[in-house]
Parts: C-alpha cells; structure tokens; sequence
C-alpha cells in the first residue's frame, strides 16, 4: 500500500508508472487508443472532425510520451535531464501539432468555406467502417510481420515498450500511406500526411531515444513550415478548381 | 556559404527599382560562386581533406556536389535575368513577384548547398525537407495558373510523404546506433561519419530496415519509379531557370543523401548474393526507372515534360551505375547530366518565349526562326541521349562497360536496349521541331514527300508562321551566350577528360566500388 501513498511526489500518474506492469499496460492501451483514432479519422466525413480528432491523437501521443519519460527516469534509463529534456520536447511538439497545424487548418476552412454544404460533397474517404478495420487491422499485422523480427537484437532495456511498440508506429505510417492513396479530396491527402507525421512523432517516443532538442525543433519546424504551405496551396486550389477533389485535379493528364 | 546565398535572396527581396534587383542578383551569384569555389577546392585537391564539427562536414564528394550546384545555380541566376524580364514584359509577372522570385532562388541554392555540407543525417534531413518547402513555392510561381498549382500541390504532398518515410528510416537508425554503439554525446548519434566507422557494430537487420525506408523517401525526391509521378508535372510547370535547377541538381542532393547511407551499409558489408544489399536495391529500382521512363520519353507532346522524363532516365542510370559498382562511371554521370540538362532547359525557354507554347507539335522550323538557339539546342539534344563524343556518351558507355566485364548480360541488354529506344525517340522529337515545317491543312501530296517541299507548300509554310506570330530571330545573345558555356563543357570533357578531374573522381569513386 505504500506505494499508493506518496501523492505529494506527483500524483495520480506516478503512481500508475510505479508499477512496471501497469505502466506498460497504460502504455500498451494509449498506443491502441492512438490507432483507433487514426481509423476514425479515416472513416470520417468532414475536415472539421477530422482535424478535432486529429487533435486528440496527438493529445494522446503526448500523454503516451509524459508517461514514457517518467517510467523511463524511474527505471533508471534516463537521468533527470534526459528525462527533461524528453518531456519538454514532448510538450513543444503538442504545442506545434496540437495548437499551431490545427489553427492554420481552421483558417483555411473559415476562408474556403469547406463544410458548408456536406451533403452535396463526396467523402474524403470511400472507405466504409468494417473495411476501414479490416484494412487496418491488415496494416497492424503487416507491421508487426516486418518490424519486429528485426527488433529481437535490441538490448533489454528496450524489450518491454520499443518491441512492443515501435511496429504500432510503422502501422500508423502505413495507414497514412493507404488514407493518401485511397483519398478523393484534396484535404484528404493533407489529412494522411499529418496522420503520418503522427506516427513518425510516435515512433521517435517509443524508441525512448533522446534525439538532441535542436533537430528535434528543426524537424518540427520544417514539418510546420511543409503544412502551412500545403494550406496555402489548398485555399489556392480551392479558389481556382472551384473543387477540392482530387480526380478533378487533372490539367496534368499525359 | 550558406551566407552569400541568403544574404542575396534577402537583398533582392528589399530593393526596389527592377532594375536593382537585378544587380544584386548578378553580384549575389558571383559572390556565392566564388565563396564556394574558395570553400571548396582544398577539398577537391587535397586527398583526404575533410572538416568535420559535429554538425558541419565537407570532404570531396560534398564539394563535388556543392561546386556542381553553385555552377548551375550562377548560371540559372543570369538566365533569371533575362528571362523574368520577358515575362515582365509580357505581364505574366508585376515587380512584387520578380522580387518574391530572385529571394526563392537564392533561398532555394542556399537549401540545397545546406544538405550537402552537414554531417548529421537528421540535419540532412531537414535540409532536404526545406529544399521541398522552397522549390514548391517556387514550382507554384504562377500561381493564378491552374496547372501551376496543380504541380505544386502534387510536389509538396509526394515528396513530403516520401520523406517522412526517410524520416522514419532515421528514426530507426537513431535507435539502431544508441543501442549498439558507443557514443560520446547523444548528437554524435547521428553523425554518419561515427556510423560509418563503427558499422560493423550496428545491427545488420535494421541497418537493412533503414536504408530501404530511407532510399524510399529520398528516391522519392530524386524522382525514382514508382514514385516519380510529381516530376514531370513539377518540371513543367516551374519557371524555366526553376527547371533547370530542380532537374540539373536538386536531384542530385537526394542522390547525396542516399549516398551516405549506401556508404554506411557498404562498410557494414551486408550482402545478398555476392552483391552488396544497399547496391543491389538502387540496381532494382534504377533498371525500373529507366524501362519506363523509355514509353513515355517516345510518346511525349510537351517538350519540357520530356526534358523531365529524361531526368528520370537518367537517374535512373546513375543508379544502375552505382548498382553495379560502377562508382566512377556513375559520379561522372552525375556531373554530365548536372551540365547538359540545365542547357536544354534554357533552350527550352527561349523556344517557349519564342513560341509560346510547349507542346512538341506547333514548335516547327526553329532552324530557321532562331538558327543559334537551334543549333545549339540540337547539339544538347544529341548529348542527352548519349551521342559520342558528348561527356554523356562516355560515362554510358563506362557503365555499360562495368556491367559486361561482370558478364551481367541481362541488365547490360536492358540498359542498352532503353537507350537505343530513347535514341529512336529523340529523332522523332527533335527533327521535326528544328528542321520540321508546319503540315499545311491539306494532306501533303506523296508526290510532295518524295520530291522534298513545293513551292506551294513553303508558301503555307510561311503563312502558317505568319499565323502563329512568330518572328525570326534569336530570343536573347547574353541566354545564348551562357547556353555555349555549358556546351563547351560538355563538350570538352567528352573529348578529353581533364586528368584532375579524373583523379578527383577515381578518389571520391573508391568508397563506392566493388
């Protein structure tokens, strides 16, 4: 029972991580939640929704790597530092993810009045909900088929969440690709790409490496700076196509 | 050298008069030609020369490369000049733009001479990412043009998603080298120099997991079947000195990158049957490239879009070159290709300006309208496809020559049998635009065919150019004039290679050979 006890140390949260078995249970779970999200947002109609829930992934991401940083300083892995600097890099990019893409998405749709008539326009994705999760469902495996055999020469240390995990990531760049393959709207693409982005901040949290805070910041910069130009693009092509549909993009046919 | 470049771009954008700006850009690009030049060749001629600090990193193969991009990045700035102002001219462009345009430029050269001067893999990375950001905004210039934004959109979207594959390739690499090394400081990571010298250390299965996701990404950059749709639309649509850019050296930055990592695995020395896994996938994926890039240089209408698949062709040939350890022949390509297809794509401007249009079927004559540009444009032309005594023909045929040393006949007929293709589809192209007349509305006579062209038929030949608007004459001397130099180059190096030039590419070649 005196583990339950020192709430003063820092809560709720520490006390879940304390227990190794737990800790990688939540973890375990929030990498599901963190899938069934991107399924949502495949089978979602509007943009709107699609980047609220495209919010929350990336919330759960950043709780997925609060929860990594503090299980891996008590474990021992990381010093306070590295665990610091884990967690601080974990916030800036919520805050780039979460607020910044987001707010450039909503301005967009606010000034091409994308979801004002949802009924005339067709779904972003023609997927329906029980292919969507046989699909992948399908991904997930593929991604474990491929990625974890190669994981089985990591040292121990990395054995309880990297092996576990890390292929849940690869599935979620997969899924991306299959959204941007399959899409019919523009924004579709945007949508699959950030979905992807997702994945890869994923991957770089599980793998509970401490990639230096400068190129952290410079490859968040970089993904910001490609988003807001595609954004820029989208308000243009809606302005000239008077359509955001991918098959009628086609002034380029050979 | 990253300074001149962006110290330029942001000059250009804060003057005012055109006239100015011009300047400033004639001056930039010489500053920035000859920063680097100074920067650059104690690394080209002092064997073994390399300047590592953590982030930055130069040795001969990132001069090569940077010294490659600044001649062609000076020499598309002048050609800018000339050709912004027709654009100005004609009102496709107001001052605002000209000088959003020449900041873009000087930006973009600066990107790219940023990845090839870093020594950290993400850094690269990020470099590579904002020559993505930079040339897209550059390819959607015109962007009141549906096309153009078309392109843009197209770029930005596959090659962002490629890279974010790269990414995840690093990611793993990051993990990979934390794990198994031992490391100073968490940044030396990702240094490729540390990989490289520990590689038998790292894990052969995920060093193989990340060169594939990383040649996925960068191949997406370069251009690489399956995922070289955005080229011919990117290369089209952009401002001609764009296009010259993006295909004479912007892929060249992806293949430095992929570079890297090909010498990482080949230090690792992972191999598949007797071949190296890292040579045996650009092999695949180059033979692929150049097969299909083959139908779809024959059937081309718009000349610039075949201009871009034959930068598909060709990367795709310095692929198979690498695949098959024919370091040399390859790198030498590298510079051919960087040098001949600037060339056409400025030719390709005049002819545009001249024409006002790009389609392959209503440019006809250009011997007679503008003789020099044609000239020289039929010289290039006959150097792309690998026509001795071009430089292209040489560094061909010492591939191809690697390939049956090693008795490799299959890829060695593949190889060849495309580039005759290519050459059958040349003929068909460019004869008819230089020496071709308009077809007159009436069916021609057999008569007619057999006995050359009869007065009645000049006679509508010259009403059908009436028609058109098209006047004699050269667009511009001074666009000529930087066309030649290239030319000459090209020219000279096929006939003698220089033996610096040689011994330089023999040492950069030596990592990289079987």
């Amino acid at each position: 029972m005196d583990r339950i006890l020192p709430g003063i140390h820092g809560g709720y949260l520490i006390i879940l991580v304390r227990h190794a078995d737990m800790a990688s249970e939540l973890q375990v779970f929030l990498s599901i939640v963190i899938i069934v999200i991107t399924v949502i947002i495949i089978v979602n109609n509007l943009l709107k929704y699609q980047v609220m829930w495209y919010i929350t992934q990336t919330i759960v991401l950043g709780l997925l790597a609060l929860v990594i940083g503090t299980t891996e300083i008590i474990n021992g892995n990381f010093s306070q530092s590295q665990g610091l600097d884990f967690i601080t890099i974990a916030i800036v990019t919520i805050a780039v993810k979460g607020v910044a893409i987001p707010a450039a998405i909503f301005k967009a749709i606010k000034k091409i009045n994308l979801d004002a008539s949802p009924d005339e326009q067709p779904k972003a994705f023609t997927v329906s909900v029980p292919r969507a999760i046989i699909i992948s469902g399908i991904l997930v495996l593929l991604a474990y088929l491929v990625v974890q055999p190669v994981l089985v020469a990591l040292p121990p240390v990395y054995m309880n969440i990297t092996s576990v995990l890390l292929p849940a990531s690869f599935a979620i760049v997969l899924i991306g690709l299959y959204m941007a393959g399959t899409t019919r709207k523009v924004y579709g693409q945007l949508i699959a790409l950030l979905v992807m982005e997702n994945g890869i901040y994923f991957a770089t949290v599980v793998s509970c490496i401490e990639i230096p805070a400068m190129i952290d910041i410079g490859i968040l910069f970089d993904i910001f700076a490609a988003i807001a130009i595609l954004v820029m693009f989208l308000v243009a092509i809606n302005k000239n196509f008077e359509t955001i549909q991918v098959n009628r993009l086609n002034e380029l046919k050979e | 050298m990253l300074i001149p470049p962006v110290l330029t771009g942001i000059a250009c954008y804060f003057m005012k008069s055109k006239k100015r700006v011009e300047l400033v850009n004639a001056l930039g690009a010489c500053v920035e030609f000859a920063v680097v030049l100074i920067f650059t060749l104690p690394a080209l001629f002092e064997s073994g020369y390399e300047f590592t600090d953590g982030i930055w990193y130069l040795d001969a193969l990132s001069a090569y490369f940077i010294i490659l991009i600044s001649i062609i990045g000076s020499l598309a700035c002048f050609y800018s000049i000339n050709y912004m102002s027709y654009e100005l001219i004609e009102k496709e462009i107001d001052i605002p733009r000209l000088r959003n345009y020449y900041l873009l430029v000087h930006e973009f050269i600066a990107t790219m001479i940023f990845v090839c001067i870093t020594q950290n893999l993400a850094v690269m990375w990020i470099a590579i990412e904002s020559t993505t950001i930079v040339s897209a905004l550059l390819v959607g210039f015109y962007n009141t043009k549906k096309a153009s934004i078309e392109a843009s959109w197209k770029y930005m979207i596959i090659c962002s998603t490629g890279i974010t594959i790269a990414l995840f390739g690093i990611i793993i690499m990051n993990l990979n080298s934390t794990t198994h090394l031992s490391l100073a400081d968490p940044f030396s990571a990702l240094n490729w120099t540390t990989l490289h010298d520990q590689a038998s250390l790292l894990d052969p299965a995920l060093l193989k997991l990340t060169f594939i996701l990383v040649f996925v990404g960068y191949a997406t950059k370069m251009g690489l079947v399956p995922m070289h749709t955005w080229l011919p639309d990117a290369h089209s649509q952009a401002p001609t000195p764009v296009s010259a850019m993006l295909s004479g050296v912007l892929l060249n930055c992806a293949i430095y990158g992929i570079l890297r990592y090909h010498e990482i695995v080949i230090a690792a020395g992972i191999k598949i049957g007797g071949l190296g896994f890292s040579n045996l996938v650009m092999l695949l994926f180059g033979i692929l490239s150049l097969i299909v890039a083959t139908p779809f240089i024959i059937i081309a209408k718009d000349y610039k879009r075949l201009l871009a698949y034959h930068s598909i062709e060709h990367m795709g040939i310095i692929m198979v070159g690498f695949g098959v350890g024919a370091a040399f022949g390859a790198l030498f390509h590298i510079l051919n290709h960087s040098l001949t297809k600037p060339l056409l794509f400025f030719g390709a401007g005049n002819v545009q300006h001249k024409y006002k249009t790009r389609v392959m079927e209503q440019v006809r004559s250009m011997g007679r309208i503008m003789p020099l540009t044609s000239i020289v444009f039929l010289l290039g032309m006959l150097a792309l496809v690998g026509t001795p005594p071009f430089s292209i023909f040489m560094s061909e045929v010492l591939i191809l020559n690697t390939m049956i040393v090693q008795s490799n006949f299959i890829i060695a007929s593949l190889f060849f049998g495309s580039l005759v293709l290519i050459f059958a589809g040349f003929t068909t192209h460019a004869g008819p635009m230089i020496f071709g007349s308009y077809s007159p509305e009436p069916m021609v006579t057999i008569e007619a065919t057999t006995t050359g062209m009869t007065m009645e038929q000049s006679v509508t030949h010259e009403k059908s150019l009436e028609i058109k608007n098209v006047s004699k004459g050269e667009v511009s001397y001074a666009n000529l004039f930087i066309m030649s130099i290239l030319l000459v180059l090209i020219f000279v190096i096929g006939l003698t290679l220089p033996d610096f030039l040689m011994s330089i590419i023999k040492q950069m070649s030596v990592p990289f050979s079987l």
